[in-house]
């Protein structure tokens, strides 16, 4: 039985044009490039969206990479790099908010039933369904501070938002999840 | 009825620095404060936290083969 070529094999021929040896390099690294973008975000298209930006970059920049590094660690760096502009591009204006709208805690359960969207949250089909009829940047802020676990500060450098915007943001994204939670009943 | 300098809304405020334990110390003195005596902000405060530590408990979905699928045909469009 003999080995298949290795990672660094792939994209050594796919930089002289064969495009079946990247083929293969993307099946082989594609589903470890999304774990890392996708746990930048909740949000599916989003991380989709990164995930084709870093293999069409570095389809491009093939001629860049010099062995240096292993396939997947520059890979990585690639997708980094991509996912990063990729949330900017979705982030849009940062948005300056004075304050929480008290509304927004009401909905939330603040002050009545707090406990029905704690409650929910802990049972994961609700958590994932809630997740996804929140906006993109929702789901963003909450992908990168609370599924990747950076802080609000780090959040905003990817961002490229003011970190008090960014820490708005995602108080403002954890209320209105919980707000969804709330009023989801069993298929949130 | 809490008696302290701060209201239920400015404690909803600082509810996220609060369960991260990023609060200055004599602001978190008054939450702290606030917190206890106050019923509506304490459970408020608990059902965050547990939806917090619910989200970072989430697992990483795997991806989707059409995702893959999608991927290779935008490759094939690269010249």
């Amino acid at each position: 039985m003999t080995a298949g070529p290795t990672e660094a094999d792939l994209l050594q021929r796919a930089a002289t044009g064969d495009r079946a040896a990247f083929e293969a390099f993307v099946r082989s690294t594609a589903p470890s490039v999304w774990t890392l973008i996708r746990r930048s975000t909740a949000c599916d298209s989003m991380a989709e969206e990164a995930l084709q930006e870093t293999f069409v970059a570095a389809w491009r920049g093939l001629d860049r990479y010099r062995g240096e590094a292993s396939p997947r660690a520059w890979l990585y760096g690639v997708a980094r790099n991509q996912a990063a502009r990729t949330w900017r591009r979705r982030a849009g204006e940062p948005t300056f908010t004075e304050s929480i709208d008290e509304h927004l805690g009401l909905a939330a359960g603040w002050g009545s039933d707090p406990e029905v969207a704690a409650s929910r949250a802990e049972d994961r089909r609700h958590l994932e369904a809630a997740l996804k009829k929140l906006s993109d940047n929702d789901q963003e802020i909450l992908g990168l501070c609370d599924l990747r676990g950076l802080a609000a500060t780090e959040a905003a450098d990817i961002l490229g938002l003011q970190p008090t915007a960014a820490r708005v943001r995602l108080h403002r994204a954890r209320l209105r999840l919980m707000a969804v939670l709330r009023k989801g009943g069993t298929h949130a | 009825m809490p008696d302290d300098t701060l209201t239920c809304q400015e404690v909803l405020l600082d509810l996220d620095r609060y369960i991260e334990g990023t609060l200055p110390p004599a602001r978190l003195d008054l939450v702290v404060a606030h917190v206890r005596d106050c019923p509506r902000c304490a459970a408020f405060g608990e059902a965050y936290a547990r939806t917090v530590t619910a989200l970072r408990a989430l697992p990483t979905p795997d991806l989707p083969a059409t995702a893959t699928t999608r991927l290779l045909e935008r490759l094939s469009e690269e010249p």
